[in-house]
């Protein structure tokens, strides 16, 4: 795509999660031909989680993502089970299916269960329970059960991984900067001993250290894409995972008593953030993994040089 | 030269002189400082050092990139230590933008090829972090000259300077930002008095400046009368963009040798990947401004990001160290053990020199949030 391309398509894309949630929205998607885009150029997938995250809206696109990047065909018919939430190296182990699935999973006919090797079952063949969990609205399924055949189709797992990392690492700094943006705004809003709070330093400084989160996050998303491999993938996923953290608690404390209820947005991106901190493995769980291969083997790893 | 040509050339040069640029086996800072000038020189004649700077003032032209690499090999490979080698950074580029073409023509040479060394006289005692009440006063004098008098604090490397970029009250108090000057005075001018202060990494880092009646040439003036203000905010974001670039170079280094140096399971791998996450992400950012620089783009108060990152990850990093290597930090007296708690004491300053930590949270809140002035 072009850059007039792009922008015209990522304009459609934003139109759509303004309208659109859950199957709707992948709906919308798919007649933006995102399915094409997505395969074309990386760019497209950026864009999109950039658009969700900024929204706070599910969709099953790391569905479409997590196949390309096993070299598999993107279609609605088709749904990935990933490693249950914390984990990022298998769906199954021996015949026992354990996994973490979009909504995609209740409709899809075929499940393509992550590990290596890759497996794929007809999708009745496994239990498919909806989550309702901390984040309902995002639709999430529970994917258990036994593996009676033995079908493996082929596509390499870390490579589809790091895609999805840098994926979900995109829609995490996204969500990151759009909770940021509601504590921002009350902050400038809301008016306390005769003036905004947002005058007084210690509610300052919490937004900047949000802000300072938002953009570790960014970086380390940019660089994810811009330089692809395993390891800034799996970067860029640890650190948007610490940064929505960092971010949820210093937006939840200046929105104060108006975050807190259910009337306020904020609390749907706080929980969504919360499960893609865990899905595809642990923002913490992987950034401790490749410390203690550090520390086993004594060498830093690689750090970006100019 | 472009960058791929400078790394390979560079990268081939620095493995070929490791011996001469190698630092001396010497915790004393008198050493170190002969040491950087010895560096500077080696990679001036070999023209790394000229890369980077424009020909008018004896560079070879080329991107700001180059820059940001040479400084970040010397001080991955530990040959420099980076507060004192970046320096350079920080005030080069005031004098290209401000000083008289003539004065830049003839100092910035001196200032590479580490003829010189040069200290910035921004803080006062009663003026840390609120700049703009700088009372170190110059009045013209009927002979057309300046006299300066008053005094700078926390200047750094002041004892070793040969010159200093000062700012001093031009304008009456009331005027605050407006009524402040900046000049390139030599140090050595009659009525300049300089203490050293103690350090608790126990170096003489920084120094008190007494300037009593101290005669300036007009000719010396940075910019315009009252236009210190605007020099010392250009300055500050290039000491938040390639010299932090240099220091992220430096901690990683330090990374690898925590982990060579760490006991059998002393450390963490959360505490390990939290540093890891911190100082990367820095490296993301920090190279995002190394190429926004490059580019041509004005910097500004966006690098008060870098700066915070960059403190907090210096901080992670040595408290990590401290509690790995903690007999030999807190009881060790062999070199080693020596270095790692000069460098672990220095840390604590990281979030505290060049604004502190609060000072650049008031930046970002108001400048990159938009909340409007403090109350």
């Amino acid at each position: 795509m072009d850059r007039d391309e792009l922008e015209l398509f990522t304009n459609s894309l934003r139109g759509a999660a303004d309208r659109h949630a859950g199957a709707a929205l992948d709906a919308a998607y798919d007649d933006l031909g995102w399915r094409d885009a997505l395969q074309d150029d990386q760019q497209a997938i950026a864009a999109l989680f950039a658009i969700q995250g900024g929204r706070g809206v599910a969709s099953s696109a790391i569905d479409d993502v997590l196949l390309s990047g096993l070299g598999l065909e993107p279609v609605p018919e088709r749904a990935v089970v990933m490693p249950p939430l914390g984990r990022h190296d298998a769906a199954y182990a021996g015949r026992t299916v354990d996994g973490f699935a979009t909504h995609r999973a209740s409709t899809a006919t075929e499940l393509v269960i992550v590990g290596e090797p890759i497996r794929v079952v007809p999708a009745p063949a496994l239990d498919r329970r909806q989550v309702s969990g901390i984040d309902p609205a995002s639709g999430w399924v529970a994917v258990s059960g036994h593996l009676d055949g033995d079908e493996t189709i082929s596509g390499v797992w870390p490579d589809a991984l790091a895609l999805g990392h840098r994926a979900v690492a995109t829609e995490l700094a996204a969500l990151g900067r759009t909770m940021l943006g509601l504590a921002r705004d009350h902050a400038a809003d809301r008016v306390q001993f005769g003036r905004a709070i947002g005058s007084f330093q210690a509610v300052r400084h919490k937004l900047a250290d949000a802000l300072l989160a938002t953009e570790a996050a960014d970086a380390a998303v940019s660089v994810g894409w811009a330089e692809p491999s395993g390891f800034t993938a799996l970067m860029a996923k640890a650190i948007a995972g610490r940064s929505g953290r960092t971010v949820a608690r210093h937006a939840q404390q200046v929105l104060a008593g108006m975050g807190f209820t259910a009337e306020h947005g904020f609390h749907l991106l706080m929980k969504r953030s919360m499960v893609l901190d865990q899905v595809l493995g642990s923002g913490a769980a992987l950034s401790s993994e490749l410390a203690q291969r550090s520390i086993t083997e004594r060498v830093a790893p690689p750090m970006l040089a100019l | 030269m472009d960058l791929d040509a400078f790394r390979g050339e560079l990268d081939s040069w620095l493995d070929d002189h490791d011996a001469e640029l190698r630092p001396p086996d010497s915790h004393r800072f008198d050493d170190h400082m002969a040491h950087l000038s010895t560096v500077k020189r080696l990679t001036y004649d070999a023209s790394f050092m000229r890369w980077g700077w424009p020909e008018s003032v004896g560079g070879l032209g080329g991107s700001t990139l180059l820059r940001g690499y040479l400084g970040g090999g010397l001080t991955a490979r530990g040959l420099v230590e980076p507060g004192i080698y970046s320096m350079t950074e920080v005030l080069v580029p005031t004098m290209i933008d401000y000083a008289p073409p003539g004065l830049a023509a003839e100092m910035v040479p001196r200032q590479l090829r580490g003829d010189e060394t040069w200290c910035q006289g921004f803080s006062e005692p009663s003026t840390g972090s609120n700049l703009g009440a700088l009372a170190c006063r110059a009045t013209r004098s009927s002979g057309g000259e300046w006299r300066v008098t008053g005094q700078k604090v926390w200047t750094s490397l002041a004892q070793f300077a040969q010159r200093c970029v000062l700012l001093t009250r031009t304008g009456s108090p009331e005027d605050a930002h407006r009524g402040i000057t900046a000049f390139f005075v030599d140090m050595d001018s009659p009525g300049i008095t300089v203490r050293p202060i103690r350090t608790m990494h126990g170096v003489d880092e920084f120094c008190e400046v007494f300037f009593d009646d101290v005669a300036v040439p007009h000719d010396r003036m940075l910019g315009a009368e009252g236009q210190g203000w605007a020099v010392a905010m250009d300055l500050l974001p290039f000491e938040r963009s390639t010299a932090l670039w240099h220091r992220g170079a430096y901690l990683h280094r330090k990374l690898s040798d925590l982990l060579a140096a760490a006991p059998e399971g002393s450390l963490s791998a959360a505490d390990v990947g939290a540093v890891i996450e911190q100082l990367y992400a820095f490296r993301a950012r920090s190279r995002a401004t190394q190429y926004r620089m490059a580019a041509g783009e004005k910097l500004g108060a966006e690098t008060s990001i870098d700066k915070l990152m960059l403190g907090m990850a210096e901080q992670a990093l040595y408290d990590v160290a401290a509690a790995a290597l903690a007999p030999a930090l807190l009881a060790g007296d062999d070199p080693e053990s020596e270095g790692w708690r000069s460098e672990y004491l220095y840390s604590r300053a990281a979030t505290i020199y060049g604004g502190s930590s609060e000072i650049q949270r008031n930046i970002v809140a108001r400048r990159l949030l938009d909340l409007g002035p403090e109350v």
